[in-house]
């Protein structure tokens, strides 16, 4: 009976181990989905900007089709619809605290989008797009880098949870 | 959307909190003025007053809210939807159209290129135009414009402000609409200038008929032609010609059996026979009908309504007497 329930625990937490490893790489996939969509809806905010002169709330309305930024464009739009904030540089602030919260976008990637604030819808065409262009490449920079460490870092994050519950099992046993 | 919440959603929340004091029944507001370290000035029920900052109205400037540049600088961005960049061609043409069909007005610093107007920058004085519609006000010229059921070619004389876009605006409604006489037609409106239907967004935020098709925002010779072309309309209403193409583009439009119903600034038929490109269309007798309005009875009024050959069809005058 007790080495059934020392075999049973070792299990638990060697099974915990492996959940947390595995949970850590999922995040790491789901920052590089995240960074790879937030790209394309910069693409895409450029070209309501340069192709068609869509103001901003119903660029980001337009944007706001799928998740997992649904929430948060939205969100933007309708601030600056409801007209009560002082510039746009308020709304995006605050919808970059907004974002960081549901996402699991890292600091470095926020960043970027931080440059934004002060250059969409106050400047000309031209110094907008630049803008985005600039964080385009930075979000883009920041997926790269983030695919290369990602085979290592997975292979290190189960290695590392796999010892630590090794460890775990042999001071408990 | 009411008139009220239309114009609160544009202007800067320091004047949106002065103007809701002052308690105004916006159908009478006719028009608000902001002029960097100026009083808040608002044209109400056909007087002018200065607001003061606990929402009164009256007629000393000195004790009227100072309206600064964060006031200007907000409600620009509200007018644009914080994005100046998708206005470039409205700025370029010193007004923007919003929401409700009601005329924002600016001037500040004008960036030339090659001559011409590229942009305005330091934008420091905005002058906000109520949007009104005057039904019916067309209505009595209807049967002057018909002869045998059949619609003739029209021109509206008035000088500024007295009313012809108004008038304008109300005749393409009845003209497209029908009425129990006349039945209604296809019209296309060429809108130069937003005035006509102020269109938002492409939408009409005036009433113009249920049969009306509109250029926005289109030069008004190349878009009578465009209007021939794509959209065969029965009759094209167009506001304020004046230039030598809209003449070339009158008289192009008119061969291809299309009726005309425009709008020119001036005071009488003489008035617009000395001005060198339209002395053609009287001369010519390209309109059969002129109206004349003046604002000697207030705007809108229609004083004398003449044919081709200057008959007098209407006179208020003699209305009157």
């Amino acid at each position: 009976m007790g080495l059934f329930c020392k075999l049973l625990g070792g299990v638990c937490v060697m099974g915990a181990a492996g959940y947390f490893a595995l949970s850590l790489n999922q995040t790491m996939e789901k920052r590089k989905q995240e960074l790879r969509k937030l790209y394309s809806i910069l693409l895409q905010l450029k070209s309501e900007i340069q192709y068609m002169y869509t103001p901003l709330p119903d660029s980001f309305a337009k944007l706001a089709k799928d998740e997992p930024f649904q929430s948060w464009l939205v969100r933007i739009s309708q601030q600056l619809s409801d007209k009560k904030a002082f510039s746009f540089s308020d709304v995006w602030q605050e919808g970059l605290v907004y974002l960081s919260k549901i996402s699991t976008l890292e600091p470095e990637d926020i960043e970027p989008l931080r440059e934004l604030s002060d250059k969409l819808g106050a400047g000309d065409i031209d110094a907008q797009l630049k803008a985005i262009d600039y964080a385009l490449l930075h979000i883009e920079g920041n997926r790269m880098t983030l695919e290369q460490e990602m085979g290592q870092k997975k292979k290190v994050t189960v290695t590392l949870s796999l010892f630590c519950g090794a460890m775990t099992l042999l001071l408990l046993l | 959307m009411t008139k009220k919440e239309e114009i609160m959603k544009i202007l800067s929340v320091k004047l949106r909190r002065v103007l809701d004091m002052a308690n105004l029944n916006y159908e009478w507001l006719q028009e608000i003025r902001l002029r960097i370290n100026e009083p808040f000035i608002i044209r109400y029920n056909g007087n002018e007053y200065f607001v003061t900052e606990q929402g009164e109205l009256i007629a000393e400037s000195s004790a009227g809210y100072c309206v600064n540049y964060t006031d200007v600088k907000e409600t620009i961005e509200y007018i644009s939807s914080f994005s100046l960049y998708a206005y470039e061609d409205e700025i370029r043409q010193g007004f923007i159209t919003v929401q409700g069909g009601h005329r924002i007005g600016i001037a500040g610093k004008v960036i030339l290129e090659q001559g011409k107007v590229k942009s305005i920058k330091y934008i420091s004085f905005i002058n906000i135009r109520m949007s009104h519609e005057k039904k019916g006000c067309g209505q009595m010229l209807l049967p002057y414009i018909h002869i045998n059921n059949q619609i003739c070619h029209t021109l509206v004389i008035s000088p500024p402000g007295c009313g012809k876009t108004t008038l304008l605006r109300d005749m393409v409604r009845l003209i497209s609409d029908g009425t129990e006489n006349y039945p209604g037609m296809t019209v296309g409106v060429v809108d130069e200038r937003s005035e006509i239907a102020a269109c938002y967004h492409g939408i009409p935020q005036n009433d113009i008929g249920i049969r009306t098709d509109i250029l926005d925002c289109c030069p008004k010779a190349e878009g009578m032609l465009m209007l021939i072309r794509s959209m065969s309309p029965t009759l094209i209403a167009v506001d304020e010609i004046g230039r030598r193409e809209d003449v070339d583009a009158l008289a192009y439009v008119m061969n291809c059996g299309c009726y005309i119903l425009a709008t020119v600034h001036g005071s009488s038929i003489e008035d617009v026979k000395n001005k060198p490109v339209l002395r053609k269309l009287v001369e010519e007798r390209l309109f059969k009908r002129f109206i004349v309005l003046s604002g000697e009875d207030g705007p809108g009024v229609v004083q004398n309504i003449f044919d081709e050959r200057g008959s007098v069809l209407f006179d208020r005058a003699l209305q009157g007497a």
